[in-house]
């Protein structure tokens, strides 16, 4: 009996061990060569802490990169938040990278976090193409619109930055709303949250690990026609309009792509107030989505906007690709040590922070402070 | 694997000074 517990500890730091470095391992030793390989391709040589990166005009060591990725990968994705939202903030305040680039820059670690989710969420069946279809259509729309946003009224970096400041607001806002929530625990009698606590309860009761949802249920798509889609998931129903997913997801890509942000930080909270929609089915169309959209916009950076203007804005390859190695090690660590943190005290300081961030950018654009950010 | 599970609750506020401290670093090396 005394020596089962060491056992099954054993076992299990073993098979955490095996799937790092079958799985995770080889996907951060490709996105860190591809780091090497892109500032040779890209400059001729590696910048870093001697030498500054060109397009950022800022010397950062490349462990700093890949810490930043790291860190906000990993305490965003603890709290259910993609890194882009504080990663951005981050590279403009403390690593001093402002100008143009900055935006494709950070859409390339939006673009490569959360692949690693992605398959995770398939392999989990928290998956439904109808239902992520129409919102990726319009964070197409968006990922072509908002480049051009960015290049128009939000290429002076007050203007950004205070853009930049209100969206920080509202994520603030979320997240110590979702922690009020979670602190009452008033979840809606019959619907997937309430569903969720009772059988994490009933699962911890039993001395299981508390994962609340049963093995094997996925998003089923119930009906589809005349603009509406019906969805199912845990025997719950969801009747969306497919022109408001189009239109929501255009929107928030324009804003998204704009500021070089996944967009996750926007839909969420607008589909959870629109159609009360729970986070386990909102991923199955907003990680799809940041995907799209990153890659869009990252397209229309390079290419469309070059096109149409003249003017390139190329992202800092190396710089990209090293904060998304840290990132995706980041965001694997959340995934596997999340249900042992208290999320909602996390969530309410990751908020505050936020929040105060962005009242002092949003500050900054009317009155100077007296301290630089 | 039992100090392991002692230290992760508190694994995101370590991230976070750890954060803090190397942020200070950065400012003061490189601004």
């Amino acid at each position: 009996m005394t020596a089962e517990p060491r056992t099954t500890g054993v076992t299990e730091s073993l098979s955490i061990g095996k799937e790092f470095f079958t799985q995770q391992f080889p996907i951060i030793a490709v996105v860190m060569a591809l780091g090497f390989a892109g500032a040779y391709l890209q400059h001729g040589f590696l910048p870093g802490a001697d030498i500054a990166f060109p397009l950022a005009g800022v010397r950062v060591p490349i462990w700093h990169l890949i810490w930043m990725g790291a860190w906000t990968g990993y305490t965003m994705a603890v709290v259910g938040e993609a890194a882009g939202i504080f990663a951005l903030p981050y590279t403009m305040s403390i690593l001093q990278f402002t100008g143009l680039p900055v935006t494709p820059t950070t859409q390339l670690l939006t673009f490569l976090n959360p692949l690693g989710a992605l398959f995770g969420y398939r392999r989990n069946r928290q998956w439904n193409l109808d239902f992520a279809l129409w919102v990726c259509l319009g964070g197409v729309v968006g990922g072509l619109i908002g480049p051009f946003v960015r290049l128009t009224l939000l290429s002076d970096v007050k203007p950004f930055t205070f853009v930049v400041g209100l969206s920080l607001i509202f994520a603030g806002a979320h997240l110590c709303y979702a922690s009020l929530r979670g602190f009452r625990k008033t979840y809606p009698a019959g619907g997937v949250e309430a569903k969720f606590a009772a059988e994490s309860k009933a699962r911890r009761d039993a001395g299981l690990p508390p994962t609340g949802i049963p093995a094997g249920i996925g998003i089923e798509t119930i009906s589809r026609g005349g603009g509406r889609l019906t969805i199912a998931f845990w025997d719950v129903t969801w009747t969306v309009s497919l022109p408001v997913l189009f239109v929501t997801g255009a929107l928030v890509g324009v804003i998204s792509a704009a500021l070089g942000v996944g967009g996750g930080f926007l839909l969420v909270p607008i589909f959870a107030a629109i159609y009360g929609l729970p986070m386990y089915v909102l991923v199955a169309a907003t990680i799809p989505y940041v995907i799209v959209l990153s890659a869009v916009g990252l397209f229309t950076y390079g290419v469309i906007v070059p096109a149409f203007t003249g003017v390139t804005i190329q992202p800092e390859w190396a710089w990209g690709f090293f904060a998304a190695a840290g990132g995706i090690f980041g965001s694997w660590c959340a995934a596997k040590t999340q249900r042992f943190v208290p999320e909602h005290f996390l969530k309410a300081m990751l908020g505050g922070i936020t929040a105060v961030a962005g009242t002092l950018y949003a500050i900054d654009f009317f009155f100077t402070l007296p301290f630089r950010i | 694997m039992k100090h392991f599970h002692r230290v992760v609750p508190y694994l995101p506020f370590i991230v976070l000074a750890a954060a803090v401290v190397v942020a200070v670093y950065h400012v003061r090396v490189y601004w």
